[in-house]
């Protein structure tokens, strides 16, 4: 009998381990399905997402990376930062001091307000603790700001720091909504993004996860402008016909807060193009 | 709830509100509808709500309000099953994500 509880326990406890793993052998297990799926593929290239797969698109990538659509955006979030004087006779640059406008140091878990900080919620703080009212999330100036930080960030390494209970949490809340299927045609993150990750979609190819959110903010053709990584979780939302959350809502916060931790080590590169 | 008995429970309003009078009628789809906002709301509350069912039901209000009680219905049937599979979604996700964690 006590062996057989024994047992129980024991394979309880297994199970439960190979789903609550630490995020760093998540982390493991995530790049080297990656890198198996795609061998061909340097490691570092996995950021161009489905530019490093197919060599025709990425052709025209590179092409219009000559001449890129997002450069107004960064010019605009440029004047934005430097210029805006708050009602306080603040500005941009009293929140984001001592290297705060990295994106490296973002998405991060605060502990004191136990919530994941993005990037994007950070601008809406300094506005908001300066008397402003808060941007739109999704797009618009608040994406030409973060296109304008993305690229002083460029070349710059990815590295969430995922420690503390709280924190873990967040990161497994961020785990579960990547996992979990939703909307009417039943589709979690991780069916477009990994299992069919390099397969065709109609006339577009699926981009693997890994390195998803090095490029962003991204110019999209399909929206002919600039937007954040909140808007495309959106979008992905959308199109599996599940209804869409508010731009950074702690669901997406967690998302971003996971994705990220997923890609540490890559290179950030951002802003960027996307069909 | 199961699809046999959602049918049911559609085709006895259906049935209960011809044979019922005006005011009845009224009362009676107020009542179905709002048990289905009510399943979308809880869907939504958790992060669950599909895309297109509280303009499916805001559709099927304004259909009725129109007059048309058969397309009314319809729609809200419609709103009701995917509230209430929206849900089911919620609760079979609730563990069956871990089945597609990357080990």
């Amino acid at each position: 009998m006590c062996l057989r509880i024994f047992s129980v326990i024991f394979i309880c406890c297994f199970l439960s381990c190979a789903v609550w793993a630490d995020p760093a052998s998540d982390q493991t297990a995530f790049k080297n399905y990656f890198y198996k799926k795609f061998p061909e593929i340097p490691v570092g290239d996995f950021i161009n997402g489905v530019y490093a797969i197919d060599q025709t698109r990425r052709q025209q990538w590179l092409e219009i990376e000559e001449f890129p659509p997002y450069d107004i955006a960064i010019d605009e979030g440029e004047i934005l930062f430097n210029e805006t004087v708050f009602s306080d006779g603040s500005s941009y640059s009293d929140c984001f001091v001592d290297g705060k406008r990295s994106k490296k140091n973002y998405p991060y878990f605060d502990v004191n307000r136990n919530t994941v900080v993005t990037l994007e919620l950070a601008i809406n703080d300094c506005r908001v603790s300066h008397g402003e009212q808060p941007l739109k999330y999704k797009t618009g100036d608040i994406a030409k700001i973060s296109a304008y930080l993305a690229l002083h960030s460029r070349g710059e390494i990815i590295e969430v720091e995922v420690s503390g209970e709280a924190a873990i949490n967040a990161y497994e809340q961020g785990k579960k909504y990547y996992y979990s299927k939703r909307g009417q045609l039943n589709f979690a993150c991780v069916d477009c993004h990994v299992a069919s990750s390099g397969m065709r979609i109609r006339a577009e190819i699926l981009s693997p996860s890994l390195g998803h959110v090095s490029n962003f903010p991204v110019y999209r053709f399909k929206w002919g402008s600039i937007g954040t990584l909140h808007r495309r979780f959106s979008g992905c939302n959308s199109q599996v016909r599940a209804k869409p959350l508010a731009g950074q809502s702690e669901q997406y916060k967690n998302l971003e807060y996971f994705l990220s931790y997923m890609s540490n080590g890559l290179k950030f590169n951002g802003p960027s193009t996307r069909r | 709830m199961s699809a046999h008995k959602r049918l049911f429970m559609i085709c006895f309003g259906v049935g209960l509100m011809t044979s019922l009078s005006a005011e009845e009628a009224q009362l009676n789809f107020d009542t179905q509808w709002q048990k289905a906002e009510d399943l979308r709301l809880r869907a939504a509350l958790i992060g669950y709500e599909w895309r297109d069912t509280e303009k499916i039901l805001r559709r099927s209000r304004e259909e009725y309000e129109a007059g048309n009680k058969a397309q009314a219905l319809s729609l809200l049937s419609q709103g009701y099953a995917q509230s209430d599979a929206a849900l089911a979604q919620a609760t079979r996700e609730e563990d069956g994500w871990k089945r597609r964690v990357i080990e």
